[in-house]
Order: C-alpha cells, then sequence, then structure tokens
C-alpha cells in the first residue's frame, strides 16, 4: 500500500517536473521566438529594399516585389540562425552595397551626409551673430553724434512707429 | 485635334518669344505702346495655351489612342474622372499643364495691373514671359504631348496607328485625391514664379521702396497654400493608397516638394521685417530667387531620372533642359544682385535681440536649416556616386535624425516668435505672455511621463504643442475680452471682429495652430504598433486594442478592374466596432495591380488594414495591421492650415466705429462712440 502510494506521489511529482519543464520550455521557446521577429524587424528598418521604390526594408509592400520579399527571406534565416545584428547587416553590405544600408554610415566620404547639416547650422549662426552684431554696432556707433530731433522728424517718427506696431503679425 | 493642339503650342511659343523681344525692347526704348504689345501677346498665349490643354483633355476623353500620350495613359474603360486627370499624369501632360497654370497665373497678374506701376510691370511682363517661353520650349521641341503613333510604310509613307485601346492609367493614380494633389501642387511650384518675377523685376528695374513685396504679398501666400494644401493631399494620398502604413517617407520627390514650402515660409515670415522695418532686403530677394530656383531643381529632380524615387517619372533628356534653366536663371540673378545691390541697403538696425525682428531671423535661419538638411540627405547619394563611385542610400533614419530636432525648435518660435514685441520686448512682456502657457506646457509634460510617455521627442513635442496652443489660444482671448468690454459684443462674435480686422495678423495665428496640430499628429508616430499574419476566414489577431477578425475573403469585380476583398470585423473590448474591407485590385487592361487600404480613423487613433496578397506558399490572404496614433491630427491640421490662409488671404475689414449702448442712462439707448480696441493693447 506504501508503495503504492510513493509511487503515486513520485509520479505525481514526475508529472508535475515534466509539465513545468515543458511549460518553461514552450514559453522560452515562445519567447525566443518573438524575440527573433522582433530582431528581424529592427534590422529590416535599417536597411532599405532594393526594388527601386527607395522605401524602408521592412516597410516595402508592392504586391510581388521579388527584391524585398527575398531580402526578408534571407534576413528572416540569418536571425533563426542567431547570427548577430553586425553580422546580418555586415554580410548584407558585402551582397547588395552600401546603398542596402537606410541611413549613410559614418565613416569615410559617407561621414559628410551627418557633418554638413550641423555644420551648415553652425554656420547660419555664425552669420547670424555677425549680422545682429553688425546692426547693433551701426545703431549704437553714431549715437553720440546725432542731431537734435526736429518736431517734423519727431511727428514722422511716431507715425512710422504707429504703423509698425499698429498691424499685423 | 492633336493637330490643332501642336499648332496652338507652336503659335503660343511664337507669341512669347515676341513677348520677350518686343518686352525687352520697350523696356530699353522706353515705349509705351511696344509695352502694351507685349502684354498683349502673353495674354494671346494665355488664350493659346488654354486652346492646346482643352484639345488634350478633348483627345483623352474621346479615346483618341492613335495620340501616344493618350494611348500611354488611358483606356476606354477608365473613368471620365480618372481620364481627366490623366492630363498630369505623365511627363509630357504634365509639362503642358504646368505651362498652362503659368499662362493663367500671368494672365491674372498681367490683367489686375494692367494700369498699374508703369515702371514695374514691363519688367515683371519679360520675366515672366521668359518663364513661360522656357516651358513652352519643352512643350513643342523636347516633350510634346501631341506626339502621334504611326508607323513608316516601305515608299517611306508614314501612316497613323490608333491602338484599338490604351494602357490605362496608373492604379496607383487612380484615387479622388490624385485629382486634386498635382493641381494643388503645381499651383504652389508655379505660384512662386509671381514673387519671384516681381523680385527680379524690382531688382533690374531698381524699382523703389517695399511695392513689389505689397503687390506680391496675396500672390506668394496663394502659391504657399496650395503648396501646403498640395504636399498634405500628397501625404494622404501616400497614406490612404500605397497601403506601407505612413504618410511622409522622405522620398526625393517628397522632399523636392517640401523644399520650396520651407523657403517660402521662410520668405513669408522675413518679409514682414522688410515691410515693417525695412530690413533684410538682400535676404527676402535671394529667399525669393532660392524658392523659385527649388522649385526647378525639385522639377528636374522628378523628371530626371537622376535620383531614384517611386514617384519619378520616366527618365528622359528634360532633366538637362532644366539643369540648364536652372544655371540661366542662377547666372542672371547673381548678376541683376550684383549690379543692383547698393538699391538693397537697410534702412533700420537691429534695437534688441529679444524683438520680434530676432526672432523672425531665427526662424529664417531653423527654417533655411531644415532645407539645407533635406537639401543634402537628398543630393547625397548623387553626390557620394560622384566622389567615389558608390551610391549610397539616405533614407527615413537619416531624415528623422537630422530634422525632429530642428522642427522641435521650430515650433518652439511658432510659439515665441508673434509674441514679441517688434523692437524690444520687455521682460515683464514675456513673463505675462509666456507664463502661464510654459507652465502648463510643462506640466503636461510632468504628467504624461509617469504615464508611460517616454519617447523623448514625442514628449517635448507634446509640451512644446501645449506651450504653443496656448499662446496663441491666449492671445485671441485677450484680444477679444478687450473688444467685447468696449462693446458689449458676444465673445464669440468678439473674436470674428478681433480675427476680421487684422485678418493677416489671426490668419497667421490660425495657421500656427494648424502647425501644432500637424506637429501632435507626427509625434504619434513614436507608438505605432503593426502586425502581418496569414489569415482564414474565422480567424483573428490581436493588436493593441484591437481584435481584427477576418471573416471573408471574396472576389468582385470593378468598373475596369477586378478586386479580391477581405470583409474584416474590428472588435474592441469584445464589441464589434466597425467593418472594413481591404482590397487588391487587378485594373485592365495593363495587368497592374493596386491595394486599397482600409481605415478605422479616431482622433485617438487610427486602426490601418492592408490586405497584403496570398501568401505565395500557402495562398491564404495575408492581412497587415497598423495601429497609428493621432494620425487624424494631421489632417485636421491641414484643414486649420489652409482655413487660416484663406483668412489671411482676405482683405481687412474696416474698424468701424465701435458703439456701447448706455441703456441703463435713458429709456432710449444712448449710443457713445469708443475708440476701436487695439488687440496689442493686452500685451505689448
Amino acid at each position: 500500500m506504501t508503495d503504492v502510494f510513493l509511487s503515486r506521489v513520485l509520479f505525481r511529482r514526475l508529472f508535475c517536473s515534466a509539465a513545468l519543464l515543458g511549460a518553461l520550455l514552450l514559453l522560452g521557446g515562445v519567447a525566443v521566438e518573438a524575440q527573433r521577429s522582433e530582431q528581424a524587424k529592427a534590422l529590416s528598418k535599417k536597411m532599405m529594399c532594393l526594388c527601386g521604390c527607395n522605401q524602408i526594408l521592412g516597410e516595402c509592400n508592392h504586391i510581388g516585389c521579388t527584391v524585398s520579399t527575398e531580402m526578408l527571406n534571407k534576413l528572416d534565416e540569418r536571425v533563426a540562425r542567431n547570427e548577430p545584428a553586425d553580422l546580418i547587416l555586415q554580410s548584407f553590405v558585402q551582397e547588395y552595397g552600401l546603398r542596402v544600408l537606410a541611413e549613410p554610415p559614418t565613416t569615410g566620404v559617407s561621414r559628410w551626409a551627418w557633418l554638413m547639416p550641423p555644420l551648415a547650422w553652425l554656420a547660419g549662426i555664425g552669420v547670424l551673430v555677425v549680422v545682429l552684431w553688425r546692426w547693433r554696432a551701426a545703431r549704437t556707433a553714431p549715437a553720440a553724434s546725432r542731431p537734435a530731433v526736429s518736431p517734423e522728424v519727431l511727428a514722422r517718427a511716431r507715425q512710422q512707429a504707429a504703423q509698425e506696431t499698429e498691424t499685423d503679425f | 485635334m492633336d493637330l490643332f493642339g501642336s499648332y496652338a503650342l507652336i503659335l503660343a511659343l511664337v507669341c512669347t518669344g515676341y513677348a520677350v523681344a518686343a518686352g525687352i525692347a520697350a523696356i530699353a526704348g522706353r515705349k509705351v505702346l511696344l509695352t502694351k504689345s507685349a502684354y498683349q501677346a502673353s495674354l494671346a498665349a494665355c488664350v493659346l495655351i488654354t486652346l492646346a490643354t482643352a484639345s488634350l483633355v478633348f483627345l483623352f476623353l474621346t479615346d483618341n489612342f492613335s495620340v501616344a500620350y493618350v494611348a500611354n495613359h488611358s483606356s476606354r474603360e477608365q473613368h471620365l474622372f480618372y481620364k481627366f486627370a490623366a492630363l498630369w499624369s505623365g511627363q509630357e501632360g504634365s509639362l503642358l499643364f504646368w505651362s498652362w497654370l503659368l499662362a493663367v497665373y500671368v494672365f491674372f497678374v498681367l490683367w489686375t495691373n494692367r494700369s498699374k506701376h508703369p515702371e514695374l510691370m514691363p519688367y515683371v511682363a519679360v520675366v515672366l514671359a521668359c518663364v513661360q517661353l522656357f516651358f513652352l520650349i519643352l512643350n513643342v521641341f523636347v516633350a510634346n504631348p501631341f506626339q502621334v503613333l504611326g508607323t513608316v510604310a516601305a515608299d517611306g509613307s508614314r501612316q497613323l496607328v490608333a491602338q484599338p485601346d490604351g494602357r490605362g492609367l496608373n492604379p496607383l493614380l487612380q484615387y479622388p485625391e490624385m485629382v486634386i494633389h498635382p493641381p494643388a501642387l503645381y499651383l504652389g511650384y508655379v505660384g512662386f514664379t509671381i514673387p519671384f518675377a516681381f523680385a527680379l523685376a524690382a531688382l533690374l528695374g531698381r524699382y523703389p521702396g517695399e511695392k513689389w513685396i505689397h503687390i506680391t504679398r496675396r500672390w506668394t501666400m496663394i502659391a504657399w497654400g496650395f503648396q501646403s494644401l498640395g504636399i498634405l493631399l500628397g501625404a494622404h494620398w501616400a497614406y490612404a493608397v500605397l497601403g506601407w502604413g505612413g504618410y511622409w517617407g522622405w522620398d526625393p520627390v517628397e522632399n523636392a516638394s517640401l523644399l520650396p514650402w520651407l523657403t517660402g515660409t521662410a520668405f513669408l515670415h522675413s518679409v514682414m521685417m522688410q515691410e515693417k522695418r525695412g530690413m533684410m532686403k538682400v535676404w527676402n530677394v535671394w529667399l525669393v530667387f532660392v524658392t523659385f530656383l527649388l522649385c526647378i531643381l525639385g522639377t528636374m529632380l522628378t523628371r530626371s531620372g537622376a535620383i531614384s524615387s517611386v514617384h519619378a517619372f520616366a527618365q528622359s533628356d528634360v532633366g538637362h533642359w532644366f539643369l540648364g534653366f536652372l544655371l540661366l536663371t542662377l547666372v542672371l540673378c547673381t548678376w541683376a544682385y550684383l549690379k543692383n545691390r547698393d538699391y538693397l541697403k537697410s534702412e533700420h538696425q537691429l534695437d534688441s535681440l529679444i524683438s520680434r525682428e530676432s526672432s523672425f531671423l531665427f526662424n529664417n535661419l531653423v527654417l533655411l536649416a531644415a532645407c539645407f538638411a533635406v537639401l543634402w540627405g537628398t543630393l547625397f547619394p548623387v553626390i557620394s556616386e560622384a566622389v567615389q563611385g558608390t551610391k549610397i542610400s539616405v533614407g527615413p533614419p537619416f531624415f528623422n535624425k537630422v530634422t525632429i530636432p530642428i522642427g522641435l525648435f521650430l515650433l518652439f518660435l511658432t510659439g515665441v516668435g508673434p509674441l514679441l514685441a517688434w523692437r524690444r520686448t520687455s521682460l515683464e512682456s514675456l513673463r505675462r505672455n509666456f507664463g502661464w502657457p510654459l507652465a502648463v506646457g510643462l506640466l503636461t509634460g510632468a504628467v504624461a511621463y509617469p504615464l508611460g510617455l517616454r519617447d523623448f521627442y514625442a514628449l517635448v513635442c507634446f509640451v512644446l504643442s501645449v506651450f504653443v496652443a496656448l499662446t496663441i489660444v491666449l492671445e485671441f482671448v485677450r484680444g477679444a475680452r478687450v473688444i467685447r468690454a468696449r462693446t458689449g459684443m458676444s465673445f464669440l462674435r468678439a473674436v470674428e471682429h478681433l480675427t476680421m480686422r487684422n485678418t493677416r495678423r489671426y490668419g497667421g495665428y490660425i495657421v500656427h495652430f494648424g502647425i501644432v496640430l500637424i506637429f501632435v499628429g507626427l509625434a504619434g508616430a513614436a507608438f505605432n504598433q503593426d502586425k502581418q499574419m496569414e489569415m482564414t476566414p474565422g480567424t483573428s489577431m490581436e493588436l493593441g486594442r484591437y481584435t481584427i477578425l477576418l471573416q471573408t475573403f471574396t472576389q468582385r469585380p470593378g468598373p475596369n478592374y477586378v478586386a479580391e476583398r477581405a470583409t474584416i470585423e474590428v472588435l474592441h473590448d469584445g464589441k464589434s466596432v466597425m467593418l472594413l474591407y481591404p482590397e487588391r485590385r487587378r485594373y485592365n487592361p495593363s495587368g497592374m495591380t493596386g491595394t486599397m487600404v482600409s481605415i478605422y480613423s479616431t482622433l485617438r487613433e487610427d486602426l490601418y488594414v492592408v490586405y497584403a496578397g496570398p501568401s505565395p506558399e500557402t495562398g491564404q490572404p495575408v492581412i497587415h495591421a497598423y495601429v497609428n496614433p493621432l494620425v487624424k491630427w494631421i489632417w485636421l491640421g491641414g484643414v486649420v492650415l489652409v482655413l487660416g490662409t484663406g483668412i489671411a488671404l482676405l482683405p481687412n475689414r474696416q474698424p468701424a466705429l465701435s458703439f456701447r449702448a448706455v441703456a441703463e442712462s435713458a429709456s432710449q439707448p444712448v449710443l457713445q462712440p469708443v475708440p476701436a480696441a487695439r488687440p496689442q493693447d493686452a500685451h505689448d
């Protein structure tokens, strides 16, 4: 009787352990699968479809676009093999050239793509500062030698001030 | 009719050539009669181009497939609506359409100014005629829409060949918005020719004062309004038709339309500096020049095949012509500037760094920086290929990284700029105008962050949007309160009165409010979700708050297509909220396919469902669904923006003498005149 009881307990424990292990494996599997698809999705947004549509690989939805389908299949395969993201991108660059990347690399001539907009912005600020400085200097310089203001000039200035501040935004 | 159209174009070319020659001779010899003759020639050219355009439309409507352009862009089964829209669907027709729009603009400019500005208008007429001449040369010699299909017989004679049916319009273009979007965009592109012509004419003729700015103000706003409308309609078309779940892909053709919009926006702002303070004259002239040159550059990019784009026309020689015209115009503008630059001296200097003037300078800097970044990214693949022989891609991630910070700074200036006073702004005024909006904006951010709004740019965008929206609302409230206090009007009536008394100012605020709504919609993209799944009838998938249940999958015939249609039930919290019908159509006779997206749109988010086609492996329908938050705000913002532009175009209502009924002192109301309210009293 005791043996039967023990064997039942053992069986139950074994069954629970197996079920728990199965559930963990299943969940783990699902998690891995979800992670994979997310990784593939993220990588597909770092590359361009090369069918000429100028769209991000993961967003190319042209019906019958063989180029993006083939590229996405290759991407899925590599992600399924757990290859690192950098290596996958590198392999795509080797196969399709630099134009497969959705944004220019930060090396070589391509780095100028990134450098020029902030440089232009800085140059613009520089020009603005010079212009403001010159305007301010021009305004303050002749102040000492300014003649007394006649009533006509004053009236005209008031009229102008009214025109400048009265209307329009 | 094709011969009629061809001859009309040739005659228009001759008339415009004469208008250029006679106009130059009239300016040189100061001959008034010759000037009038040049005007008449330009008006005649307008009539002739209209006849040529009408004859091409007639050829489309009568299915005349002996004309190559008609055969390539229309078919018998095509809806009448799209037969008309086919006019601008290809290279040759769209260039003719461009010529026609320019001719109409020229007609109105010359007609409305026929007895005004005798010193300026001859120059304007010549500049406009030169631009018209360039497009007519393209229409006649390079991209003639009236070319007929024919064969050469053994004896050398040519015989017309009429195809039984045409290839039909590209399915992607068979959508109602494609009937409105290109004309709106072209009206914008072409419309910038008018301020350009006036600016160049004023510089060439050393026309005194800011008159050319006053004359072109409305023309510039019309062009800008149409450009904005065209861009937004294009974005909506991309969203509703292309089926990739987005509305802006930073495609070179999209960028090409944005470039002149950015410089045009800068011009609309900086022009006020010249009007009010006689400053930034050189800057304004060059902004107009650059805007026009960018319009031409954009057209060249679209049509030359230099840059690959899903929107671009077929590769052709037309790009060389545009490049030549672009360089010639640049040389002419530079020469005119160098020759007469002393005429563009500023009349005033800056009084304070915290002033409306300096905010306009920053606004211009930011807009120009955005324009440069977009232009640089668009051209970089070509530059890279020329320098290192390797073509690289510059896609949305680059543009997003570079332009989002610039856009947010621009949004900040949208709120700050208009409330700074001209010349100088006191700290007290700053506190009064910005204290509450800033506090509420920051509070919004403080509340939104713990609620899960963690995307940095989206958070900043929402904070700034609240801040800017409040500054605008407060500006209306303060002005309306003053009017209400002085006249006894209802609040809404006071708002209307305030707006109509200074349409440019308050129309501008409404435009700014539209921009805020658009930014809110753009920020929503940070929270997009999507899911793609093979589905059989009866299966469902979960996305965001929704359950998407595929009910049936059927085929149905249309007028010139056969559609595969999925019927999808959308459930929210177990309750059915909507049926969606995404389709995939195969068009006759071309056999081309197109998607019809189905969207369940609310202010909170769009559920966007695409039938992506059958799976190659299983043949089961593949459904791709997206949840795109806040997209509707973009279209609402567009409507508000266009409304604001329309209001800004209206003439100011004269500030009628205001009256306040002093009823309490007498049985007969005594009307007491009070001074008209000044909205600035509230904040300046």
